[in-house]
């Protein structure tokens, strides 16, 4: 019999027959908007995926039954370090909440200590402390150059300039993200996924949204993709949700790769 | 160490046939083929062959034989912990002796598994062939080929896999120097390139639970509690903010980095590098053999 990825209780899928309960588009906070979207725009530091790490399908399913079976999948790596999710509330900065999360769990991977990381200093003062729609490839070039500031320091979605100050700007440098991947297709996404095992942030057009891509899986024999929201804990399962078919299709997904220890 | 050996030439008496190391081609002529059009050299299809795992304790013998599909020279290399010191005719390890066509062969040894020494007669054989005595604890890789030159695309080629007793793995050069501020404790830093592409094993190793989990547990305990251990892509930016003593490691590691990836164990001061191991579950004896059970 074919391998089928388990799901966890409760865990949502979204394809395209999935109706506005799941994604919840009149109550909760979204506002990943295309038109700002860098991708494909940057230089250095961010690499395109290199042609030589691309996988098959085959094999990345094989990488996904494995690490599955072994408990080594990010969403393993993740429950175990109790990371917790994003919870955007009802700001528009989803964009900066994903690539917010991604940081949090590359530092996880590099063993550094856990740090709530305020997507809301970076999302502030790129749409001058107005609660709009991004993209996230805006916040990740601010999250190289700048940084981004602990929740200590700014709190979580608070849009407000009296927490930009110099204090907070050192601060932040602590948190950059000092190399990132810019991957172009599902196939790039889902190698980097299988082989390099971090997580990815990924806008969807159709849903206007921004999350993070943490794992393959799969499903009838196709492949899908793990995300985690930012709705909060208590959406789908503590934040993983499945996205398939064409519903997969994104038209920025970028993977910061290496973070300031610190 | 004083070997339990008798090795003497006797006339052919039928003996028993008892486990036995057989060197069978674990690369089949297609992967061989497909090699050839890739360009890949004989050393590398070598380290992509399957082969044999051997568990022997110092003073067990076992032997080496081919399957009858195997003619002419074999090749024998040796490879130690580190994957880089390929010691082509001897290990520090294993003996290896070899049998000419014709001749017979007493040996008074305990074999692997055997509870006690015995005397094992072993007839005349058409084809030449070995037996390997384990002297001392170890890990190393003998790798076969079949057409006798490391250059060359090797026609069949096998490895075995030897670990005797409990071995202790040795750092690759050069040496590392010690942390500037003693510390006392049990340390561990992965070190990877970001742009490499990593074998499954080695991704495996990276995202284990199993092995976070063993470091969670055994490596020392900062002043928050959190355990010591890192995975670094090798140009990470260590900041003041990091530990001093990880900043001390990084220090004392980032110049002597080799082929990545790499594993820093540090206990108390003292700090070596390594090749990562096969595999998780290797990686986890690995650091048993340094942090305990």
């Amino acid at each position: 019999m074919a391998f089928s990825s388990k799901l966890y209780p409760g865990e949502l899928i979204v394809d395209h027959s999935t109706n506005s309960d799941v994604t919840h588009v009149n109550e909760y906070g979204r506002g990943y908007d295309s038109e700002k979207s860098l991708f494909g725009k940057f230089g250095s530091p961010a690499s395109a995926f290199p042609r030589e790490l691309l996988l098959s399908d085959n094999d990345i399913m094989s990488i996904v039954q494995e690490t599955e079976e072994r408990g080594s999948r990010l969403s393993d790596l993740i429950l175990q370090a109790n990371l917790v999710s994003k919870d955007q509330k009802q700001t528009n900065y989803c964009w900066a909440n994903a690539p917010a999360h991604c940081l949090e769990i590359e530092r996880m991977l590099q063993g550094q200590e856990y740090v709530d990381l305020s997507a809301a200093s970076v999302a502030a003062p790129i749409n001058n402390y107005r609660n709009q729609g991004g993209a996230g490839t805006d916040a990740i070039k601010y999250m190289s150059d700048i940084g981004i500031a602990p929740v200590s320091m700014w709190p979580t979605n608070a849009i407000d300039r009296r927490y930009y100050t110099q204090a907070m700007l050192e601060r932040s440098k602590l948190y950059r993200t000092t190399e990132w991947w810019e991957l172009r297709t599902l196939q790039e996404k889902f190698s980097y996924l299988a082989l390099r095992r971090g997580a990815t942030s990924v806008g969807y057009p159709w849903w206007s949204h921004e999350v993070s891509s943490i794992e393959p899986v799969v499903l009838d024999g196709e492949l899908a993709s793990r995300d985690r929201n930012n709705w909060g804990m208590g959406y789908s399962y503590k934040g993983f949700m499945i996205i398939r078919g064409s519903r997969m299709n994104f038209d920025e997904c970028i993977a910061p790769a290496v973070m300031v220890a610190s | 160490m004083y070997r339990l050996l008798i090795a003497l030439l006797l006339l052919a008496t039928p003996g028993v046939v008892e486990a036995q190391i057989v060197i069978s081609g674990a690369i089949t002529q297609e992967q061989v083929n497909e090699a050839q059009k890739q360009k890949e050299s004989a050393d590398l299809l070598l380290k992509r062959a399957g082969g044999v795992s051997v568990k022997l304790e110092v003073g067990e013998f076992d032997e080496i034989i081919r399957q009858d599909n195997i003619a002419g020279d074999l090749l024998w290399q040796w490879t130690d912990w580190d994957k880089r010191l390929v010691t082509p005719t001897n290990c520090a390890y294993i003996a290896k002796h070899d049998v000419a066509a014709g001749e017979t062969l007493v040996i008074r040894m305990k074999r692997a598994g055997d509870k006690e020494i015995k005397t094992h007669r072993f007839p005349a054989r058409p084809k030449p062939w070995s037996w390997v005595e384990a002297v001392a604890d170890g890990s190393a890789t003998l790798a076969v080929s079949a057409n006798g030159d490391p250059g060359k695309m090797p026609v069949i080629v096998s490895n075995v896999m030897f670990t005797v007793g409990t071995p202790t793995p040795k750092p690759v050069d050069p040496v590392v120097d010690p942390i500037v501020t003693p510390v006392t404790g049990f340390r561990v830093v992965f070190v990877y390139e970001k742009d490499q592409k990593l074998t499954r094993e080695q991704a495996n190793i990276l995202a284990s639970t199993k092995i976070i989990d063993y470091m969670n547990q055994k490596t020392a305990k900062d002043d928050k509690g959190r355990p010591s251990w890192r995975k670094w892509d090798k140009d990470v930016v260590v900041s003041d903010e990091e530990s001093k003593v990880f900043r001390d490691i990084w220090a004392a590691i980032k110049p002597k980095l080799g082929t990545l990836p790499q594993i820093g164990i540090v206990r108390d001061s003292k700090i070596d590098l390594f090749a990562l191991p096969d595999n998780e579950q290797k990686t986890i004896e690995f650091l048993q053999s340094f942090g305990g059970k």
